[in-house]
């Protein structure tokens, strides 16, 4: 049988399949998948403008950056205060040497104060500061019957890294002193710190 | 259903050739066609109006009248509506049911002949002559012959037309030049027909044209879109290229200040120091005993012991003029002369 006799064929077949309410249907599953379709373009056409929209922004943040020769002056400026800045963290190779170094200079800056009884505790797991540092958290419970708080202060500040003060009571009656402290440190491979 | 594009190809249909159709089956289909009947095969009465404005029932009525007096079995219409005339033309059905595909209008050719006011003529037609009669510019008689008729038939036509003015002989046939539309407009009721005459093809079509507008719209915007993001991708990869140092120093910085702000954060705390000599200094000048000091991060907690002749306000006065300090408020502790005054710590250092 050639292709045009079979292509009569079927095109004949199809004709008699086509009653009205054939015809019905297959107009209402065209309608359907072309709202559908329709529908699915809208989208796609939103999503390409988003996208068109965000990459103009970028483009013209771009632009923006090719004549501005700032940023490299900017990043060396930052990075030194950066640097400058973590220089005064403490730093060893883990979290417990580290907690070890903040318990010897807390206890000694207590002890060198001439606080009593005093009971010094370093948490073991520190909270992270930005993506480069930990923060130390440190409590410290003492006797102060004759104002050494402020002896202690000043030990603190002659710690070889920083130490924060982030609640401090105190009471004159029974001298108790209930300090809380905080410490950023880094975690590297480096020399630890006296 | 007609449509009226004024250079819609002009088919014919002829007695002698049968249709001859111009225009490719796009142009047909988008313009819409017109197919010119040849007088030959079309049947031509008038009658007069019947009563009532352009009311559908006169409408109607003609259309009824018109059916009962053509000699043809199953007739096809075009009314000319006159002043106080309807011309009738009518042509078998059966003569366009061979054309496939066909959209737009079907006309006798004499409606499209240029009118006269008053007269006699012979004209060519399509497939030989036709004889009209006009008063007041509306055709009252018509007749075809396939050559120019005998003195005879010429008298007769006139004769049975009742025109008085007969002239010497057969004049010579006309050619006339077809006008783009029929001389008189069609009734509004008229659109009746044209709604009654749409098919469920002309629906599908519209519901085609419907879909395919905003989809068509749609489908630009895409195509205009995917151009814009690869050119935009393109010159951003350009400059890309070009800013590489300056957007990773950029980068640098933005991630070395975001870095900086969270160490400030946590670690820019108000010494206790500083706002415990500012607070003695305070209560010094009330000659008042502090007895404890609670400092956290945002909060001042202090509990004093003052003599009977204290004035409160004073102090809370004195304690809000702090600049270390706002919110401040004083309550009376447990014990004698005790008070106990909390604030709020400025922010900052």
């Amino acid at each position: 049988m050639s292709s045009n006799a079979t292509f009569s064929k079927i095109r004949a077949e199809l004709k008699e399949q086509a009653t009205p309410r054939a015809m019905l249907g297959l107009a209402a599953l065209v309608l359907i998948v072309t709202i559908w379709a329709l529908g699915e373009l809208s989208a796609s056409v939103n999503r390409l403008q988003q996208s068109v929209e965000e990459l103009e922004r970028a483009k013209r943040l771009e632009q923006s950056l090719v004549n501005d020769q700032g940023w490299l002056d900017q990043a060396s400026d930052i990075q030194a205060r950066l640097a400058e800045t973590q220089d005064n963290f403490w730093i060893g190779s883990t979290n417990g040497i580290v907690a070890a170094q903040l318990q010897g200079a807390v206890e000694r800056a207590a002890r060198n104060a001439g606080l009593s009884r005093v009971r010094v505790n370093v948490t073991g797991t520190p909270e992270p500061l930005g993506d480069q540092a930990s923060l130390f958290e440190i409590s410290l419970t003492a006797r102060d019957t004759n104002g050494q708080f402020l002896a202690f202060f000043q030990e603190l500040s002659r710690a070889d890294h920083q130490i924060v003060i982030s609640r401090f009571n105190w009471r004159r009656p029974n001298g108790a002193l209930d300090i809380r402290l905080v410490a950023p440190a880094r975690i590297a491979d480096a020399e630890p710190a006296s | 259903m007609s449509r009226r594009f004024p250079n819609r190809p002009l088919s014919r249909l002829s007695a002698k050739d049968g249709v001859r159709r111009s225009g490719t089956p796009l142009q047909r289909f988008v313009l819409g066609e017109r197919l010119i009947v040849s007088r030959a095969l079309c049947h031509f009465e008038t009658m007069p109006l019947p009563p009532g404005s352009q009311s559908l029932h006169r409408y109607e009525a003609a259309k009824l009248s018109a059916k009962a007096r053509t000699p043809i079995n199953d007739p096809d219409f075009f009314f000319d509506w006159g002043a106080d005339r309807i011309g009738i033309w009518s042509w078998p059905k059966e003569l366009c049911d061979e054309l496939t595909d066909f959209e737009g209008e079907i006309l006798p050719e004499t409606v499209l002949h240029p009118p006269m006011d008053r007269g006699v003529r012979l004209v060519e037609t399509m497939d030989g002559v036709e004889g009209q009669v006009w008063r007041d510019g509306q055709m009252t008689a018509s007749r075809w012959w396939p050559d120019t008729p005998a003195p005879a038939d010429w008298f007769g036509f006139l004769r049975v037309s009742r025109e008085t003015e007969i002239g010497q002989g057969v004049p010579d046939p006309i050619i006339p030049t077809l006008r783009s539309s029929p001389v008189h407009a069609q009734p509004y009721t008229a659109l009746v027909d044209r709604f009654r005459a749409i098919k469920v093809r002309d629906i599908a079509a519209l519901a085609m044209i419907i879909l395919a507008v905003p989809g068509l719209f749609l489908l630009g915007q895409w195509a205009q879109l995917s151009r814009t993001e690869a050119n935009v991708s393109a010159e951003l990869g350009e400059l890309s290229e070009q800013t590489a140092e300056i957007s990773a120093a950029r980068q640098t910085v933005q991630r070395a200040t975001n870095e900086l702000a969270v160490y400030a954060q946590a670690l820019n705390q108000r010494h206790p120091a500083a706002l415990l000599a500012s607070v003695s200094e305070e209560l010094a000048r009330f000659s008042i005993r502090l007895d404890a000091f609670e400092q956290t991060e945002s909060d001042l907690t202090l509990v004093l012991h003052a003599s009977n002749d204290f004035a409160p306000e004073t102090l809370v006065r004195a304690m809000e003029n702090n600049p270390l300090m706002n919110s401040a408020s004083l309550e009376p502790g447990r014990r004698a002369g005790e008070w106990i005054l909390t604030a709020q710590l400025e922010a900052g250092q």
